[in-house]
């Protein structure tokens, strides 16, 4: 009976594992390797201690070595070149060393060393908190932050309005619904496809690109001919890249935001409004006094989504700019993304992601804390 | 207020928005169909005084030398699995989480949904370190495996609400029926469900097709393995490929999301709002 009951307890439990041990082995057991990899140092072996070791463990058959001797010619070169090996933690085949000297050997070894730390990133020194303090003297990660904080701002700031406006015109007319459809699509597109588009649009020249024929079109029209307009290269320029990436995301993400409006705008009872209405209250009074109002928790809902999403921004920056015209453009996922991948320096580049994490842990701690009261309802 | 007096400016504000919205996409689609001759010489826009010019050579070309169909089909490969899977095992703990009473319950459940908030950017490296020593680094399982990991959190979360409409007392009775706990699952949790797995599986498919970051690190970038974003990205880098080859081929890459996107789109307002509204 005590079996059948520790079976009962078990059940749930099968259903259960392979979410467990995924989000164990991709999320839990990664975060905690992430913030111990951003406390060492990556290790560049350097020719002179390896060339140096191998000399010592040759001249332990008792010949005099130095760099030019040819490994094979010493006695029991064999076992001595395995042990080094061993202990380096690579597997040499002995056939390639046969012709090389000491001073070759090591140059091959150090060449497997490296691509092996490349590799699994294992060669490195506790060092605490060193990297963080390289990544507060580096110039390319402070243009990154300031550039993640931009992002931030206008992003957030623009898809919210703009997300609002468009839901409470919506609400308004025959055609919102379509005009909803519209505005939405952007969200099935990729931000790789959405890079093309907006790189199109963005072309320096006039006569094929869009903004650029737009605004001299416009611009002499406003002004009554008095001022004329020169093309811009919008994403070349470092006083426009930012804002042009950032227009970008906020086509793509508005939607988004209006979608969630028009339902939260949709659920504000109709007595409320009526009421308002019959006292007298215009539309912009209506909006500020009762829709914002019953609507606030939802908008605090997006705007974080709009802020967890926006700091983890890679894909437009990475293929509209990578970063550039001499790294105006960085942010720090696509640092983080060049440093760890094209560099391989995985320790610097887990210094930068636990700077992403640690601006989303208020933003954690926050879900979690209303989870828990949610669930309790429950 | 609602529809009760039609404003001219209200119309006028939201055909600017509409305008501005389709415009960006609408530029690239008609380039698609242009030739390179003309695109160099004039606007997209001067293509729509003269229809009969556009063509779709460029999309022949794009496909059958350009290697797009190659990375079209990679794009199946990756997403098709990477959908279904994550579904499965999402459905099976949502179902453990409502219908189940064990120790430590909510807390494990909080700590499945937290995780959503976390950047893929955190378990990057130490992911691909592993996926380097067991060799795994470059397949598809590869990526796979890390998509489905990381669509668990929002899939769990979704499928949970969704199950927590699902009467109790159904569950109990087909319990007291003699039904196993598998057969309730398959034969009336999952059937139930349709709608939350269909708002799930569309999340979860445009995640897959439209990801970058993923298929970059961990496929490796070979073209024999590289999914559409990835191709497009680095013809893209080269530059050699004029803005005619460019938009046909980004239309491509678009074709299947929007489809899925406007046949399925109730049910994808549905996953959003799942998300983000408490009801």
């Amino acid at each position: 009976l005590k079996f059948r009951k520790a079976i009962e307890q078990a059940r749930p439990f099968i259903w259960l594992t392979p979410a467990l041990l995924l989000l164990l082995i991709f999320f839990i057991i990664p975060t905690i390797q992430t913030v111990w990899l951003s406390l060492n140092t990556k290790i560049e072996y350097r020719e002179s201690g390896i060339e140096k070791e191998l000399i010592d463990v040759l001249s332990s058959s008792g010949m005099t070595v130095t760099r030019k001797t040819r490994v094979s010619s010493i006695e029991n070169w064999k076992t001595h070149i395995t042990k080094v090996c061993d202990r380096l933690g690579i597997v040499l085949d002995n056939d390639r060393i046969i012709r090389l000297t000491v001073r070759e050997t090591s140059e091959l070894l150090i060449m497997k060393l490296n691509a092996k730390a490349d590799r699994t990133g294992s060669l490195s020194r506790f060092t605490g908190l060193t990297q963080y303090l390289s990544l507060a003297r580096d110039p390319s990660m402070r243009t990154a932050l300031r550039n993640n904080l931009v992002w931030v701002l206008f992003f957030t700031v623009f898809t919210i309005v703009l997300g609002m406006s468009a839901a409470l015109l919506i609400e308004r007319v025959g055609w919102g619904m379509v005009a909803r459809t519209i505005l939405f699509t952007p969200m099935a597109v990729s931000y790789v496809a959405a890079s093309v588009i907006w790189s199109f649009m963005y072309d320096a020249s006039a006569v094929t690109g869009t903004v650029n024929a737009i605004l001299k079109f416009l611009v002499p029209v406003v002004t009554l001919g008095f001022k004329s307009f020169s093309e811009v290269a919008w994403l070349g320029s470092r006083y426009t890249v930012n804002l042009a990436l950032i227009a970008a995301g906020i086509w793509m993400w508005t939607g988004f935001c209006t979608v969630i409006f028009t339902a939260a705008i949709r659920s504000v009872p109709d007595e409320m409004l009526e009421a308002a209405h019959i006292e007298g209250a215009g539309p912009v009074q209506l909006f500020f006094r009762i829709i914002l109002p019953s609507i606030r928790s939802t908008v605090l809902v997006v705007t974080t989504t709009m802020v967890i999403n926006v700091l983890k921004i890679f894909d437009l920056v990475y293929t509209m700019t990578d970063g550039g015209p001499f790294g105006e453009s960085e942010v720090v996922a696509n640092y983080m993304y060049r440093t760890a991948f094209i560099d391989k320096n995985f320790q610097y580049a887990s210094a930068m992601a636990v700077i992403l994490f640690m601006a989303v842990i208020p933003v954690l701690i926050a879900n979690v804390r209303n989870l828990f009261i949610e669930e309790s309802v429950h | 207020m609602r529809q009760s007096r039609s404003n001219p400016l209200v119309h006028t504000g939201l055909a600017l928005f509409v305008f501005l919205w389709l415009l960006p996409s609408l530029g690239l689609f008609i380039s698609s169909l242009r030739t390179r001759a003309a695109m160099n010489d004039s606007g997209w826009w001067s293509a729509l005084l003269n229809p009969l010019s556009l063509t779709i050579s460029n999309y022949i070309d794009v496909v059958t030398t350009g290697g797009l169909g190659r990375a079209f089909i990679n794009s199946i490969i990756i997403s098709v699995p990477a959908t279904i899977l994550p579904i499965l095992i999402a459905a099976g703990a949502a179902y453990a989480f409502q219908f189940f009473r064990f120790p430590f319950r909510r807390t494990l459940f909080i700590t499945c949904i937290g995780l959503q908030v976390i950047p893929l950017q955190v378990t990057l490296i130490p992911v691909l370190r592993m996926y380097n020593m067991t060799g795994l680094s470059g397949t598809w399982p590869a990526v796979w495996l890390a998509h489905t990991a990381f669509g668990l959190p929002f899939g769990i979360f979704l499928l949970r609400n969704f199950f927590a409409n699902v009467p109790y007392s159904l569950i109990e009775s087909a319990r007291i029926d003699g039904a196993s706990e598998a057969s309730i699952f398959f034969r009336l949790i999952l059937p139930l469900a349709v709608p939350a797995l269909a708002s799930l599986g569309i999340f979860q498919f445009l995640w897959t097709w439209n990801d970058l970051l993923i298929a970059l690190v961990f496929l490796g970038g070979t073209s024999e393995t590289a999914p559409l974003t990835v191709k497009i990205t680095s013809m893209f880098g080269s530059l050699e490929s004029g803005w005619h080859i460019m938009a046909s081929a980004s239309f491509i890459s678009m074709a299947l999301p929007l489809l899925i996107f406007f046949s399925l789109q109730r049910y994808f307002v549905k996953g959003i709002l799942a998300g983000s509204i408490k009801q």
